[in-house]
């Protein structure tokens, strides 16, 4: 079923078409939601948010202006945003990066108990919002660039240039820390 | 004049940036430009070893997986009892004349009687005094006022 046909039936209420949608999108939003604000509770809290909003709005959805996939990820994204900007401080890492804050405060000590996942999930938590809305949709959520500039309200040649500077930064966070 | 075989029309700048931006893998650039980055790698050894360098980022992007657990029933069963809102009328023909000012339809609709009754008021004639042609419309019947012209 295609996403208009689909959404359609959404509209009138249809709840098992709309658990088609969910079984089908909400993996790749809860891992989008999940890489943007690192936290387990508030990734799922704006998925819930974001499929009660499209169960509510299916009717504004138009196929021929954008595919689903960008829609939904627009509507997650604008929520993360939110979240992001009330919390005001850069967001918690790993449970075990958190204990290894608590345990001893030391960046030396923290470095060593950190395994390279660790690091690599450091490396991108550390990049602003807008470097890492551009890496995990292009990277992670394999969108296409132009899907990506419309979610992010950007244009193309922007986006490059946060996914470059994201990139660079990564790198550059990753040799400092091995 | 027949363009070369090897010849693109990227120029090894755009290569460099497509590989900073998006990385090694192909599937991940541009499509429209995909093909003549291929092609220009086969020919550059400097950006085959820009890509090897972007291919060990890559690697390490790779380690940050997630595990997503499935929830659709427990995320289907908390959907609010209230049912999808359709469209009505006024949305619809907002969505003919008004494309993209999905908030401001229904009032801009709403509004249009009345600024054009508004426009209408002021393009008119000026009000007159004068009240004598509407008395004698309204008093004599239609032969006295048919005769009368």
């Amino acid at each position: 079923m295609d996403d208009g046909a689909l959404m359609e039936q959404v509209s009138r209420g249809d709840r098992e078409a709309f658990a088609v949608l969910v079984e089908q999108y909400a993996p790749a939003l809860q891992a989008f939601a999940l890489r943007l604000l690192v936290q387990q509770p508030q990734a799922e809290e704006v998925v819930q948010e974001t499929l009660t909003r499209v169960w509510l709005k299916a009717g504004d959805y138009n196929a021929e202006r954008a595919r689903l996939s960008t829609w939904l990820h627009r509507i997650a994204h604008n929520l993360c945003v939110d979240r992001l900007r009330r919390q005001e401080r850069e967001v918690p890492l790993t449970p075990a990066l958190e204990s290894a804050l608590t345990a001893r405060d030391t960046a030396e000590h923290l470095i060593e108990t950190l395994d390279s996942r660790d690091r690599v999930t450091r490396a991108i938590a550390s990049l602003s919002e807008r470097h890492r809305t551009a890496l995990v949709l292009t990277y992670y959520q394999r969108l296409s660039n132009r899907e990506v500039a419309e979610i992010m309200g950007v244009s193309i040649r922007a986006l490059e240039s946060l996914l470059v500077r994201a990139r660079q930064q990564i790198k550059t966070t990753l040799e400092a820390s091995s | 004049m027949k363009r070369s075989p090897i010849q693109s029309p990227l120029s090894p700048s755009r290569a460099k940036e497509i590989l900073n931006a998006y990385g090694a893998e192909p599937e991940k650039w541009p499509e429209d430009e995909r093909g003549d980055l291929l092609q220009l790698l086969a020919q550059s050894p400097e950006l085959r070893a820009l890509r090897e360098t972007a291919s060990r980022l890559d690697g390490l992007l790779d380690e940050w997986q997630l595990e997503v657990i499935s929830r659709t029933d427990i995320l289907v069963g908390s959907l609010p009892a209230q049912t999808p809102k359709k469209q009505n009328w006024t949305d619809q023909v907002a969505a003919i004349f008004l494309p993209g000012l999905l908030g401001w339809r229904q009032a801009v609709l709403a509004a249009a009687p009345l600024a054009l009754g508004f426009i209408w008021g002021l393009s008119g004639e000026p009000p007159s005094d004068d009240w004598s042609e509407a008395e004698f419309l309204i008093f004599n019947s239609p032969m006295e006022v048919l005769t009368d012209e």
